[in-house]
């Protein structure tokens, strides 16, 4: 592990306040824990996390679908037109004895066999909201009610275990609110200052003099400027047109962005991004040409892609989680979508993973067993799952340590890592 | 300190009135100070007075203004919405079934994603008018305080506009409903706006039947419309909601949602869908769509068979007559012209005159009046960040750029995440300082303004020659311009690198020979664009 330390983190290490997120993971690297089953495969020097947050409530319930007695009779029931069909060219793929997974996720099928991939079945929020933007502020703040903390669960994750983080998207997500220095990227090329660097040089450090002097309400300026010069070091800064060599589409761009920071910044060990566009009020479309369906077959192609790109590229063991505010409700609504629910399903896929299991309990699609009556119910807290993805990085952390109010009690169930 | 102060050449007002100024408009342009300093009094009446100026005026049309919009010869602004839905939405979608199109797997991939393009841009036309207007009344219209509440309400009200069927009925829920009540009666307001089709596309109320009810709209309309979601109390038993001083819930569950929706079935757009022969894209109540029975919400009960809209109409009347709706508003207006965080003393003591004038024809402009002659208004302590959008503006307007919306212009805009109409989710563009302040967010609105200041973006220029006229020496260009940018108060440490970047070795109290003046004005204000001051507004 390099640990080599550039010239502004020497700066900041003396203004203080700021270094956080520039220093290394306090681990010594013999700590950092590589699982058995592949070490031998590369020599890998780090764990990262990338927290992968589908805005606008994800519909679990047309991932993965019930296949056997009762649960399904439910299940087709209240959706008559998008429940997932079991036979025909478009049925859900078999994953074990009770579930099956949506055809147009194949290569989640086949990472789940291959046990790279878990799913978490009925996870949320302790404190139901169907409101999207309270949901995901409190999924984000990572607390119980809202006022408990205003920092995001990774800001205090990074508070505890100092590492780098960026967020890809125009936008700084609320998980990471309240922490300093937090690069964020939309797109890589074409990113940057206009001017010869001789000109540059002059204005970055002038700038420099200014934020500095400016105080904390101005830090942001500071983390930008510190952005630009990541840039140049990671070699990713490069003149003139934003024509690159990312795919085309909003999705598979994003994880491109992701997977080429992860490679090229060996310092970087949390990555946000976000996926938006899963509020499906109407015409959801689950099969063939749907709506939904082509954006969980692009969802589930990036995943894949992604996963063998950080195998094979990056001195990285390279953990994603995905997530959602919510689930949607159990019964479809009359314009053949759905209404927004309670418990959903979380999806965590990498090396270190208990992979090609079903993990958490079921609750069941009886009337009785729903929440309200209406909504998959809850038996797994999400930040029980959150916590677990971060113990890849920092194998002692305790829940408590980054979701203060968080109960611990059917942790021990949740047996998700390696 | 006098080091510090810069002298100003052309404009006298103290920092205290540059930045009442800069906060309630987009930017301080030189005509700006002028008019507001050929009112009399102290600047303290001055601003009182000015406050009442630009929101009294009898008409917020300036014939300058438009004339420039006239320029650009947008071809939908005077359309109705029947000619806007058939040539543009209903004329995009025949694009795709025209017999030539028969032959379309022939078509090269080259020619096919010209004529998706092609589709795209007839479909959007009405968008990308209301687009190009926005800017040039934000940069250009004397009226900036009714701009300002303009795009208030649209991200209040968010719609999403370039979208195929939203992007006409957008343009008249722009140019009939938001820009006429900008200012007028909020219950009135959400009335229009919760039967423009925009909206009822947006939020799927047009597809809202008895029995098969979507719920996507009611639930906006409490949660971000109204009441808020400080006011939603998750879902809790209805009768378990505690009460205020006036018997009324003291905020909304998930019930009063569920009831909200079945109000609204009905409440759709003449699409030519379901059965429906009229396609004229203009709101419709269909009656055999409408839930007729009992509700209760908030408490109340609202009777079956009630006459046609009743029950929704009802449903917005408790909405807006609920003590927390008031709050929510103000709480917004007061986010966007005072603070982040506005004091809440300020908010209760505005909330509950918004209350009481909520049957009056001009409750938002006395509201809106209120809040900017308060002391939190006047206080050193207000101060905003600027989003991209501001940041721009208040850029072309501090230096007297000419300006016409260019496609690059508005990609650059766009790339530091903000777009006019584009926000794509209902809560709207926030409008608090950190998720604008993301590095990459930052970065991109640094090289837009210097590719605005190197003169880089058609339509957008910027004569430094011009306004620096009086300046010569480079102190004088540093003061010339700070002044004007940042008013008259600028950091010494500010000021002492900018002087350092315009004398650029020579003497900075002696005249710059005149080849140079034009590129030491444009690295000065290069830097000013940049700083941590301008930022701000």
């Amino acid at each position: 592990m390099t640990l080599r330390i550039k010239r502004r983190e020497f700066l900041f290490g003396i203004a203080g306040g700021m270094s956080s997120v520039y220093v290394m993971n306090s681990l010594p690297f013999s700590q950092l824990a590589v699982p058995q089953a592949r070490a031998d495969l590369l020599d890998k020097s780090r764990h990262a996390l990338v927290v992968v947050f589908l805005r606008g409530g994800f519909d679990g319930l047309s991932l993965i679908c019930p296949t056997e007695g009762q649960d399904r009779r439910d299940y087709e029931s209240a959706r008559p037109h998008l429940g997932l069909p079991l036979t025909g060219p478009m049925a859900a793929l078999r994953l074990d004895d009770r579930f099956a997974i949506n055809s147009a996720a194949q290569p989640l099928q086949t990472l789940f066999n291959d046990k790279r991939l878990a799913f978490i079945q009925a996870c949320g929020l302790p404190v139901p909201s169907r409101s999207h933007f309270a949901a995901q502020t409190l999924m984000e703040l990572g607390v119980s009610r809202t006022g408990e903390d205003k920092r995001g669960w990774l800001t205090r994750f990074i508070e505890q275990v100092p590492c780098k983080a960026a967020a890809v998207g125009a936008l700084r997500p609320t998980s990471l609110q309240g922490a300093a220095g937090i690069m964020a990227f939309a797109r890589l090329k074409g990113l940057g200052l206009e001017g010869s660097s001789a000109q540059q040089v002059h204005l970055r450090s002038a700038l420099r003099r200014l934020y500095g002097e400016a105080g904390q309400t101005a830090s942001f300026g500071q983390t930008a400027l510190n952005m630009l010069d990541d840039l140049e070091d990671i070699g990713l800064r490069t003149r003139g047109k934003d024509k690159s060599d990312l795919p085309s589409g909003e999705i598979a761009q994003k994880f491109a962005i992701t997977a080429q920071l992860l490679q090229r910044d060996e310092q970087l060990q949390l990555v946000t991004l976000d996926i938006g566009g899963w509020d499906t009020h109407r015409q959801q479309g689950n099969i063939g040409d749907g709506y939904f369906a082509k954006q969980l077959g692009l969802l589930s192609r990036a995943l894949a892609d992604f996963y063998q790109q950080m195998l094979t590229t990056t001195n990285a063991w390279v953990t994603t989680v995905v997530m959602s505010e919510f689930g949607r409700r159990l019964k479809e609504n009359g314009n053949r979508g759905t209404d927004h629910g309670h418990g959903n399903l979380m999806m965590v896929l990498g090396p270190r993973i208990r992979g090609g299991v079903l993990h958490g309990r079921w609750p069941g699609l009886a009337n009785e067993n729903l929440f309200e009556r209406s909504d998959l119910a809850v038996t797994t807290d999400s930040r029980l799952v959150l916590h677990r993805c971060l113990q890849t990085i920092a194998p002692q952390l305790t829940l408590n340590a980054v979701f203060p109010r968080a109960e611990a009690s059917s942790a021990s169930e949740l047996n998700l890592l390696l | 300190m006098l080091q510090g102060l810069a002298f100003m050449l052309q404009a006298n007002i103290s920092q205290q009135a540059y930045s009442w100024l800069s906060r309630a408009t987009y930017g301080v342009s030189h005509r700006l100070i002028e008019s507001f300093n050929a009112l009399s009094g102290s600047e303290r009446e001055r601003w009182e007075s000015f406050v009442r100026l630009q929101l009294g005026a009898a008409s917020f049309v300036d014939p300058e203004t438009e004339a420039r919009i006239q320029k650009l010869s947008l071809v939908t602004m005077g359309l109705g919405l029947p000619e806007l839905w058939s040539q543009h939405f209903l004329a995009s979608r025949k694009m795709t079934k025209t017999p030539e199109n028969a032959v379309a797997q022939a078509m090269t991939a080259k020619q096919e994603k010209k004529s998706r393009r092609e589709r795209r841009e007839l479909a959007l036309e009405p968008v990308f008018d209301c687009e190009s207007a926005a800017w040039i009344r934000v940069i250009h219209s004397p009226f900036q305080i009714y701009e300002r509440m303009v795009e208030f309400w649209h991200d209040h009200f968010n719609v999403f506009a370039y979208e195929g069927r939203v992007a006409p009925a957008f343009a008249i829920l722009n140019r009939d409903v938001i820009r006429v009540h900008a200012l007028g009666n909020f219950r009135q307001l959400l009335g229009l706006v919760c039967r423009s089709p925009a909206m009822l596309f947006y939020l799927d109320n047009a597809f809202n039947q008895a029995g098969n009810p979507n719920e996507n709209f009611a639930r906006e309309l409490f949660e971000l419309h109204t009441l808020g979601a400080e006011n939603y109390l998750g879902t809790i038993e209805r009768d378990k909601v505690r009460r205020d001083a006036q018997n009324r819930p003291e905020g909304y569950v998930d019930g009063d949602v569920y009831e909200a929706a079945r109000a609204f079935t009905g409440w759709r757009v003449e699409d030519g869908t379901y059965g429906l022969s009229a396609n004229s894209g203009q709101f419709l109540y269909s009656d055999q769509w409408h839930d007729r029975f009992q509700k209760v919400i908030l408490g109340e009960k609202l009777p079956e068979h009630l006459p046609h809209m009743k029950d929704g109409e009802n449903v917005l009347d408790l909405l807006c007559s609920h003590s927390g709706t008031a709050r929510h508003i103000v709480r917004k207006l007061c986010r966007r012209f005072v603070s982040d965080e506005p004091p809440e003393s300020l908010v209760s003591k505005i909330a509950a005159l918004f209350l009481s004038r909520k049957d009056s024809p001009t409750q938002i402009r006395d509201t809106l009046q209120d809040i900017l002659v308060s002391s939190e208004y006047l206080s050193e302590k207000a101060e905003k960040f600027k989003r991209p959008v501001d940041y721009v503006a208040s850029l072309i307007r501090a230096l007297d750029g000419s300006f016409e919306p260019s496609e690059r212009f508005v990609a650059g805009v766009n790339r530091c995440g903000h777009r006019f109409f584009g926000w794509r989710t209902p809560d709207g563009p926030p409008d608090v300082a950190q998720p604008w302040q993301s590095p990459q967010s930052v970065i991109e609105r640094w090289r837009l303004s210097q590719q605005i200041i190197a003169g880089q973006l058609s339509g957008c220029e910027i004569d430094f020659l011009a306004t620096a006229r009086q300046a010569s020496t480079p102190l004088q260009l540093v003061d010339h311009f700070a002044g004007r940018m940042l008013g008259p108060r600028v950091s010494p440490s500010l000021r002492e690198q900018l002087i350092v970047r315009a004398a650029g070795g020579r003497r900075q109290d002696s005249a710059l020979p005149e080849s140079l003046l034009r590129e030491r004005s444009q690295q000065v204000v290069e830097l000013i664009s940049m700083s941590p001051e301008f930022q701000q507004r």
